[in-house]
């Protein structure tokens, strides 16, 4: 019967597969021989030119720039991403569920469910400096010297925008982190309760360790995440990538360089050195979120 | 989404308005038939005309496509239209299968000429006028129309519109607390204070999120201190060119509009339709804008708003270049493909859009005013439309063309923009700002991978 089972298994697979090894996989290994010439983009013209791509981008102070945002964002998106996370799921979890917590799970995941488009023009008039909710909330509550120009003050463009990646991004891995949670048989937290254990002990010696593989799933994809970051910085900085490159990302000066200079060997070499600290990025999450697996 | 380079579009569509005076000297139109054309058009050949439908539509396009089907029967006439030339041309480029005639929009214009995938048009404008028989093309267009779209002295490019930038007020509001606007800077600094004073509107407001939009009267107000030579050296990436005590003075006049508090609060982080909304409401008194303006406001301009354009005001009494100079001029690209497979019909309805007839058509349908004389006869001018006309009358042998480095180096383009928002934002000092300009100068100079022209 196996044999049947696989032949259905392949059957449903292949399509998707093809489609997928067209449109994704095929333009991804294209990228890899283009970023050793000086494509333009405009004709079917090229040469090819070693590694001189690269070498101009280790001396491209803007490559710099975006990758100490990347990185700035790798390790700060994450953490407080999947720290607010817990807090509210484990709040929603709280003694087998609050009253309300399904309202507050489809509150929490509303952002997710929008476009992120969508997601950067709302919050395009949210920080607006004259008329936006921000600093309209901040005057009406008498903190007029709190206000701020946000995306148009390079100090605070950037944490404008991981602002919006945040309050985006909580409800996935809230709800993610709930079912998990659930999972969890309640007699572990009886035991701990009996054994004496507070709250913030059984969240940190049960709850914790059992949902570790989801949480490293999360901080995985929140990773890979914090290296694009490509929609909210097109739509909502100044520039866009300003003021300044105070938002430059990445991807945003791959896209520039291929789009708006017409250097598609030079963005594809953008590309694969994406592609490589991408790789190498995640095997070092995985590596070192690696933990014990607890059976239970 | 729809992501259009804003400032691409912006400056192709270079619009608005102009120049019903200095067209007094086009003959009546006379219609043409087809036997004339004396082009060697493979009438049998299918067409292609690539439009893009964008600020100016495409309703424009219905004329010239029609009297090219007049003249040519046999021939398969095709309109294709679209906003994103990069993703729906790129492709055909490369290929070697472009359409014969294209409005571009998007695509670099530069990058294109320097790969040779555009044609040389340069016969077009030797050609005979399509409706008015004895006269070439050159002789029917406005003056700087058949020098403009050049690249080493070839021309690659024809622009279709016309128009002028500048600063942008309420006449009306101006009247009300008897303010005249100012011819230097230095009076613009002290009706600055006066307006600070007196009322609770802002002196000034800009594009904020587009950094260009002062980019462009900043450059101006040095072009008229330092003289025309200013602009060629920076064209040319001559070294200092960007070091130049007039570059630094203009940038020094600009930012204390953002130091001394002139500037409608915010304005740095505003995009283009939330600071021009804030002057339409009478927020700010000024605003740097092309011609573009009106048509872009639509509706929410107040009927009685009475827009005005002025030039930019120089720098001192002892300014090289007079207060009237702007720049301004021909607009637009329409390209030929050099490898389109009927470039020769390409051309030829090129020809019929550069008539009068369709580009007095294209006037009224788009209230734009175009590269031929006497195009706009007939045609009622707006408060705007007007002062613009009068900017154009006074400035006579002193309008000149945008920066040509803005559409020969996009990268230099745009790290002039991340300068000019590090500047307003006081993050340097104008020294600063012109060391900064300098460096990303050079840099433009020495990379090898980029083309160079020469102004």
């Amino acid at each position: 019967m196996h044999h049947g089972k696989y032949r259905f298994v392949v059957s449903l697979l292949a399509v998707p597969l093809l489609v997928y090894a067209v449109f994704v996989v095929s333009p991804y290994v294209q990228a890899f021989p283009i970023a050793f010439t000086n494509w333009e983009g405009l004709s079917a013209e090229y040469h090819y030119i070693g590694f001189g791509n690269f070498v101009t981008l280790f001396h491209d102070s803007v490559f710099w720039v975006a990758l100490r945002h990347n990185l700035f964002l790798l390790v700060s998106l994450p953490i407080i991403i999947v720290t607010l996370s817990l807090f509210f799921s484990t709040a929603l979890n709280y003694q087998g569920g609050v009253p309300g917590a399904r309202i507050y799970k489809v509150v929490y995941f509303f952002p997710g469910v929008l476009s992120i488009a969508i997601v950067g023009v709302l919050w395009q008039f949210v920080f607006e400096p004259r008329n936006g909710l921000l600093n309209g909330f901040l005057r009406a509550v008498g903190l007029d010297g709190l206000a701020r120009l946000w995306l148009g003050d390079g100090r605070t463009a950037l944490g404008s925008i991981m602002a919006v990646v945040v309050w985006g991004g909580v409800g996935f891995y809230v709800v993610l982190f709930t079912a998990a949670m659930a999972a969890i048989p309640r007699e572990l937290y009886e035991a701990a309760l009996l054994d004496g254990a507070g709250a913030f002990q059984s969240f940190w010696r049960v709850t914790l360790p059992l949902i570790w593989n989801t949480v490293q799933t999360a901080l995985a994809f929140l990773v890979i995440g914090a290296l694009d970051m490509f929609a909210l910085v097109k739509i909502l900085s100044v520039g866009p990538g300003g003021p300044d490159d105070a938002t430059q990302v990445i991807s945003l000066y791959m896209y520039t360089n291929a789009f708006t200079y017409g250097k598609f060997g030079y963005a594809s070499a953008i590309g694969v050195t994406l592609f490589g600290i991408n790789m190498i990025l995640t095997l070092l999450t995985f590596r070192l979120t690696r933990r014990e697996r607890v059976e239970y | 989404m729809i992501e259009v380079d804003r400032r691409t579009l912006l400056r192709a569509a270079l619009a608005g308005s102009a120049v019903a005076t200095l067209a007094s000297c086009a003959k009546p139109v006379a219609d043409k038939t087809a036997a004339a054309s004396g082009s060697s058009v493979d009438g049998s050949k299918p067409l292609e005309f690539f439009n893009f439908d964008g600020g100016y539509g495409k309703e424009w396009t219905t004329m010239p496509l029609d009297l090219y089907r007049k003249e040519f029967p046999s021939a398969d006439v095709k309109l294709t239209s679209g906003q994103q030339l990069q993703q729906q041309l790129q492709p055909r480029f490369i290929q070697g299968n472009p359409p014969d005639l294209i409005e571009n929009v998007g695509l670099d214009g530069a990058t294109l000429a320097a790969q040779k995938q555009v044609m040389d048009i340069g016969a077009l404008l030797d050609m005979e006028s399509y409706d008015q028989p004895g006269v070439k093309v050159r002789d029917t267009l406005l003056p700087g129309v058949a020098e403009a779209g050049r690249y080493d002295g070839v021309k690659y490019e024809m622009p279709y519109v016309f128009g002028v930038g500048g600063i942008w007020y309420s006449k009306p509001m101006l009247d009300k607390h008897g303010w005249t606007y100012p011819k230097h800077w230095d009076e613009m600094l002290a009706l600055c204070a006066e307006i600070r004073k007196t009322t609770d509107i802002a002196p000034w407001t800009y594009q904020g999120k587009f950094p260009g939009y002062l980019t462009s009267p900043m450059l101006m107000t040095a072009y008229k201190a330092a003289g025309p030579d200013l602009k060629k050296k920076i064209d040319n990436l001559e070294p200092d060119a960007w070091r130049d005590p007039a570059l630094i003075a203009a940038a020094e006049g600009y930012q204390e509009l953002a130091a001394k508090g002139y500037l409608l609060e915010g304005s740095q982080a505003l995009s283009h339709t939330q600071s021009q909304t804030y002057w339409v409401q009478g927020k700010a008194v000024f605003i740097p804008c092309g011609g573009w303006l009106e048509n872009e406001l639509g509706d929410i301009a107040p009927k009685d708003l009475g827009m005005t354009m002025v030039p930019v005001p120089g720098m001192s009494a002892a300014d090289k270049a007079p207060f009237e100079a702007v720049t301004g001029g021909p607009g637009g690209a329409l390209i030929v493909p050099a490898k389109a497979k009927n470039p020769q019909g390409g051309l030829e309805l090129l020809r019929i859009i550069v008539s009068k007839k369709c580009m007095q058509n294209f006037t009224k349908v788009t209230k734009s005013l175009t590269v031929v004389k006497g195009a706009s006869d007939g045609v009622e001018l707006s408060s705007a439309n007007k002062s613009m006309q009068a900017v154009i009358e006074a400035a006579g042998t002193n309008m000149f063309s945008d920066w040509s480095f803005r559409l020969w180096y996009k990268k230099l383009l745009d790290n002039s923009d991340k300068a000019m928002a590090a500047l307003m934002n006081r993050e340097v000092t104008p020294d600063g700002w012109s060391k900064q300009m300098q460096k990303y100068a050079d840099e433009t100079a020495k990379d090898p991978s980029i083309k160079k022209f020469h102004a």
